[in-house]
């Protein structure tokens, strides 16, 4: 099993906390209370390529200009970052290209999976009228950057797991990478093994493993 | 549990009705539809009719067996004014006639004190026991009997519990401008306006004003305490450097846009709180203590906590500043702290509302880390608390799904999730602390003591031998925490359309007697008590001549449902080493039947210490 952290970003009520809860316990709480500093979470996938289980460790954190000083200490060691907008709010969108920006320019490592995220996407459905943030304007800035991208809706579950399982991915193509040009290095065949040294230890709280 | 025969053979005044009470148990139809058609008050059969009655038919068996002869419905009462207490016309409410109705009386197992008490104050709308936030439209400011305002020191409005923006800008204005000719023209704090019955304070937190508003008959010094709370909650989210820090630069900041909706949504749920629900942790200035079955399970917990704390080698010393295990309700389970710290009351009582106000709707397989400010501890920093909700295996929460449904908060039962609260003053300890809690929590689910903190449901009146009381809070000084008695939720769920009401209700009345009791031995001017020691009696009764007397030759079972008019006598009694507040059962005059009963009750406090209190901590 290979673990990578993940971090949750984007403006307060875009929806990162239902995103999180959808995916990590296939739930939606319409009134859903504003998050308070941060909360960790994990859930497992498992990929379609060589049935390699993912376990995420995830942080969802506040969107609240507050906590804000705060962010850095959740996304130093983070593989993987979500930030999150919600597509019937362009404000949220400008907030999210911010936190693609200082992700870019504060972390350090250049494998860092940043996946660009609409959310509300039922509303949409319900009244085209309400989106104020193009498909094609995000899918554009994310091509540009270099981010996945997908919009989703975290009230019916829609590609919510696929935001997940493609950011599984490309840790995943990432990983092989790393240790076959590291076995290149030793020379030695370490082909299916896994340096779990790199990674933080497992939690051992039961409840979070895959389901 | 048997009793002393001197409470037994007291003289009780409806003897002749305590005949009937076994065909008014068979009757039960004919006695609910009496209830329910009644759309007056209720006062309740109480237990010395109904021991005296069971002791009667069987002399020799023990209380405990004897359910079948516990008779305590609800029946009618009196609507009148209290002229000691309120002035106000009693035009009580009618769900409290169907609160008890003898469908639970075998559900409340050994129960031998009537569930309800009756009511002799001004009875609050539904609006009021139900409304625990602003959002409803109608929201007239003067619609309220209680009212929560925040403004700037230059007049701008920061948060109020009730009204409309617009109306709220006026009145803030107003409040700025009298605050404002007080202090330049009689060189005084305005403290307190009192005109009729509404009573608005004052508090002078520069560069913040916080104003109470009640019409609900509290003092001056409790307002006070109250604003005084709610003002350390703001401190706590965003500490108090921040404040003058921001007004340090423009005097007319408008803070509201600084606050965050998590924080108004916050205010809300303490304001309902310490408006609506019993929360003597206040004015108290102590916590709940949750009483286990034994006081080993308490010892073993903080046992636990040491070895697992001792073991774990890769915490950087300093790290954990403190550890808590709670318990919903606010109730206090274990202590783990350095030798010779202990944290501040207040700090203590703002975290626990935030716990269990805040996060205690949520999915127990996250772990929480917050940063928070104790104004006691230190009003310019911020601490961080690593918070973890503990599910015992057997004990899952059953339904998962969208949680709509959890509105009715205290119908817990499978919500018995106790948390576990670390804290520290580095911001980056998460994972550390991480590791020691899942340490700590594990074996406390394997030893087994986990279930054992949840399953144990407190203690019950009728586990303390004090038969003619219908509940009390002993406070012990020493240990800074309090006890009280568990109310019988099932009696109310079994209420499932008026459950919320019903409770509240009983919750608001139960809050209203302690809070009089309370004030009737406070110093008003000082705000402490009147003297080291101290033994107040107080009776709350109807007066006769707003009681209509039974008409003799009605028939007999209305006679006895008419028969009682409320009479509740209440016990404060202060001694250097504990403070005992206790309200009798209706009816019960003699003080030295009362004084006896607390005396039992002191005694058994002291006799269960151990399992009531959190003595020691587990200290490192």
């Amino acid at each position: 099993m290979l673990q990578f952290k993940l971090v949750l970003l984007g403006d307060s009520s875009v929806g990162k906390s239902s995103i999180v809860h959808r995916f990590v316990k296939d739930s939606f709480d319409e009134f859903r209370e504003s998050t308070i500093g941060a909360a960790f979470l994990s859930q497992s996938i498992k990929l379609d390529e060589d049935d390699t289980v993912i376990k995420f460790e995830i942080w969802d954190t506040a969107g609240q200009e507050r906590y804000k000083s705060l962010a850095p200490m959740y996304y130093r060691n983070a593989n993987a970052a979500l930030v999150v907008y919600d597509i019937t709010a362009s404000d949220s969108l400008s907030k999210a290209q911010s936190w693609v920006e200082e992700l870019k320019n504060k972390v350090a490592d250049d494998k860092l999976v940043i996946c660009l995220v609409g959310n509300k996407l039922d509303l949409c459905q319900e009244d085209s009228g309400k989106r104020s943030v193009e498909i094609s304007d995000a899918k554009q800035y994310a091509d540009e950057q270099g981010l996945l991208f997908f919009e989703v809706s975290a009230k019916t579950g829609e590609k919510v797991n696929d935001v997940f399982k493609s950011i599984g991915e490309s840790l995943y193509s990432y990983k092989k990478e790393e240790l076959l040009s590291k076995s290149e290095q030793n020379g030695t065949n370490t082909h299916g093994q896994v340096d779990l040294q790199l990674q933080k230890p497992a939690t051992s709280d039961p409840t979070s493993c895959c389901t | 549990m048997e009793f002393d025969e001197s409470y037994i053979d007291r003289p009780i005044k409806v003897k002749s009705s305590i005949e009937r009470l076994p065909n008014l148990n068979e009757n039960n139809d004919t006695l609910t539809l009496s209830i329910s058609s009644s759309s007056h008050p209720t006062t309740s059969i109480n237990l010395d009719q109904t021991l005296f009655q069971s002791r009667l038919q069987q002399p020799s068996q023990s209380l405990s067996q004897s359910n079948s002869a516990h008779v305590y419905n609800d029946i009618e009462t009196i609507s009148s004014s209290v002229p000691s207490i309120l002035t106000r016309d009693n035009n009580f409410y009618n769900e409290l006639a169907s609160i008890t109705t003898s469908n639970n009386i075998n559900s409340w197992k050994r129960s031998f004190v009537s569930n309800e008490i009756p009511n002799v104050f001004k009875p609050f709308s539904d609006e009021f026991l139900t409304t625990s936030n602003s959002s409803s439209n109608n929201d007239d400011i003067s619609n309220y009997d209680k009212n929560f305002l925040f403004l700037t020191s230059a007049g701008k409005p920061i948060y109020s519990t009730f009204g409309k923006d617009e109306q709220l800008v006026s009145i803030m204005g107003l409040i700025n401008t009298i605050i404002h000719f007080f202090r330049i023209n009689a060189s005084k704090e305005l403290k307190t306006i009192k005109f009729l019955n509404s009573n608005f304070v004052f508090l002078n937190r520069s560069p913040i004003i916080l104003l109470a508003y009640s019409r609900l008959g509290e003092t001056t010094t409790e307002l006070i305490d109250q604003l005084d709370f709610l003002y350390s909650y703001l401190i706590s989210s965003i500490s108090e450097r921040q404040i003058l820090r921001l007004f340090d630069k423009r005097d007319n900041f408008d803070l509201r846009n600084f606050l965050e909706v998590s924080d108004f949504e916050n205010l809300d749920q303490i304001c309902y709180m310490i408006s609506n629900k019993f929360y003597p942790d206040l004015y108290l200035g102590s916590l709940q203590c949750l009483t286990l079955k034994h006081s080993s399970i308490r010892k073993k917990t903080h046992e636990l906590m040491i070895k697992n704390l001792l073991m774990d080698s890769d915490l950087p010393r300093g790290t954990l500043l403190y550890g808590l295990l709670v318990y919903p309700e606010n109730k206090l389970v274990s202590v783990l702290r350095p030798k010779g710290h202990t944290l501040h009351t207040t700090d203590l009582h703002l975290l626990l509302c935030l716990i269990f106000n805040r996060f205690n709707n949520q999915d127990n397989n996250q772990e929480l880390w917050v940063p928070i400010c104790f104004p006691k501890f230190n009003a310019n920093g911020f601490l961080y608390a690593y918070i973890n909700f503990l599910s015992s295996k057997n004990n899952k929460p059953s339904s998962r799904g969208t949680s709509s449904a959890s509105n009715i908060k205290n119908s817990n039962n499978d919500k018995n999730c106790p948390a576990l609260v670390l804290i520290s003053a580095q911001k980056d300890m998460f994972h550390p602390l991480k590791v020691l809690a899942e340490s700590f929590i594990n074996e406390l689910t394997e030893s087994g003591l986990l279930d054992k903190i949840t399953t144990y449901n407190g203690f019950k009146m009728s586990d303390v031998p004090a038969p003619f009381v219908h509940h009390f809070i002993y406070k012990s000084k020493k240990h800074v925490q309090y006890i009280t008695p568990e109310v019988d939720h099932n009696m109310f769920i079994n209420q499932m359309p008026n459950f919320e009401i019903s409770y509240a209700s009983y919750e608001l009345k139960l809050k209203t007697y302690y809070q009089q009791l309370y004030n009737s031995i406070m110093n008003g001017s000082t705000g402490g008590p009147l003297s080291k020691s101290i033994l107040n009696f107080m009776q709350w009764s109807i007066s006769p001549e707003s009681h209509q007397e039974p008409d003799i030759s009605e028939d007999m079972q209305n006679s006895f449902l008419k028969e009682e008019s409320p009479n509740i006598m209440g016990l404060a009694w202060v001694t250097p080493t504990f403070e005992l507040y206790l309200i009798c059962n209706n009816g019960i005059v003699d003080k030295d039947v009362i004084f006896k009963s607390a005396k039992n009750i002191a005694n058994w406090c002291r006799k269960n210490e151990a399992r009531l209190f959190v003595t020691e901590g587990a200290v490192y």
